[in-house]
């Protein structure tokens, strides 16, 4: 195998022909928005799957008094937030790949270094989920940033193939 | 004895007879003196009838007189010279049936060996006629292949086959070569592993990298701005 194979071979079975010219640019508003949304989905997938084995567990703890356990005001939302930083801080600070960010081929990169730290991950996670409107600053950026990107230097890149070169 | 049938019917003498005067009078002396014959035959048996009937009591004085003893009777001496001759005929009869038993084999053989048996039968037999007539269903039905099979050892056949030797001499890393080029494998498993990526997934990225260029292009019109950003051919 020549030196070129062993470059181009991943990518090449990894990111078809078409899709290798912006591998590595920073992503828009779209892209963004489909990944958001597919996150949202997971942390409430996440939160349903909880709330059942709970009550499946209060269930085999007592089985003579069957009853859908009621949670204390507020504890949901509470419990989806905590669900939802942690799940974005861990993923970004990780792979830099949210659920969502793996099915549209994106990448979370701090600056041009590619590996968010723990500690940024955790705020941008906080900001996100507590601010999720901030998204639209990409459309006006010229540099498609969300608030968070701009509070945090970080970018979120298409990057298919998980190896790509971030370009500035 | 009569007439001999043999030559009469055949040369009946007869209004259509065309014989030659010398032929009828050879079978007319022929006939004539087979008549005659038999004529003196039929005089001798009456003759030599009245002859031992008018001689049966001198024969018997003779064989068995009345003054002598039974002891001394001819007859005994004449059956004793019977039971001598019986003797000697049955083995005179033995001996000759033992010579044609010894003889019959060779001769046959000599004879046999003179002979093309399958040409006579192929000239002579009319073979389609005899297989004709062979019911082979019959013979089929007749047959109990049950034991037949039952009668084999599969084991010993199957002990007997060289099943190594078979495996040598099919040459598997040549077939096992032809079939995997034949499938086409890595194209299989590209396929197969990376459908949903290749298909579903690829489809929807690269839909919404186009709606991000879209949205982006609108917005910078919106906005009056050129683009600076780079985007690569």
């Amino acid at each position: 195998m020549t030196t070129a194979d062993a470059t181009n071979q991943p990518d090449a079975v990894a990111v078809p022909a078409e899709a290798r010219s912006f591998q590595g640019g920073r992503a828009g508003m779209v892209s963004r928005s489909v990944a958001a949304v597919v996150d949202i989905a997971v942390v409430l997938i996440s939160v349903v799957v909880i709330y059942l084995g709970i009550a499946g567990a209060l269930l085999i703890w007592n089985p003579r008094n069957p009853h859908v356990p009621s949670l204390p005001h507020g504890a949901v939302g509470t419990a989806a937030v905590v669900l939802a930083v942690g799940y974005l801080a861990v993923a970004w600070t990780t792979s830099g790949r949210t659920v969502g960010d793996q099915i549209m081929g994106l990448r979370v990169v701090a600056g041009s270094d590619r590996r968010v730290g723990a500690g940024r991950a955790v705020v941008r996670a906080l900001i996100v989920t507590i601010f999720p409107v901030g998204l639209l600053w990409c459309l006006v950026s010229a540099r498609q940033r969300a608030v968070w990107d701009v509070l945090l230097r970080t970018t979120v890149v298409y990057d298919w193939s998980g190896r790509a070169v971030v370009r500035d | 004895m009569g007439p001999m049938g043999v030559v009469v019917p055949v040369q009946r003498p007869g209004p259509r007879a065309p014989a030659a005067p010398a032929g009828l009078a050879l079978a007319l002396a022929v006939d004539a003196g087979i008549g005659v014959a038999g004529d003196a035959a039929r005089l001798v048996r009456w003759s030599s009838r009245s002859v031992v009937r008018a001689a049966s009591p001198v024969v018997t004085v003779v064989l068995m007189p009345p003054l002598a003893g039974v002891g001394r009777w001819p007859l005994q001496r004449l059956r004793g010279y019977a039971a001598r001759g019986r003797i000697e005929r049955i083995a005179v009869q033995n001996a000759v049936t033992e010579l044609v038993l010894a003889l019959v084999p060779p001769v046959t053989d000599a004879v046999l060996d003179r002979l093309d048996l399958t040409a006579i039968v192929r000239e002579r037999v009319d073979l389609d006629a005899v297989v004709t007539d062979v019911d082979i269903n019959q013979i089929a039905g007749s047959l109990d292949l049950d034991a037949i099979a039952a009668g084999i050892d599969v084991d010993a056949v199957a002990a007997r086959l060289d099943v190594a030797k078979v495996i040598d001499g099919i040459d598997l890393a040549t077939i096992a070569r032809q079939v995997i080029d034949a499938i086409d494998l890595p194209e299989i498993v590209r396929e197969s592993s990376g459908a949903m990526a290749s298909d579903t997934v690829r489809g929807v990225r690269l839909r919404t990298v186009e709606a991000d260029e879209q949205v982006s292009r609108v917005v910078d019109r919106l906005l009056g701005r050129h683009r600076p950003r780079p985007e690569p051919t």
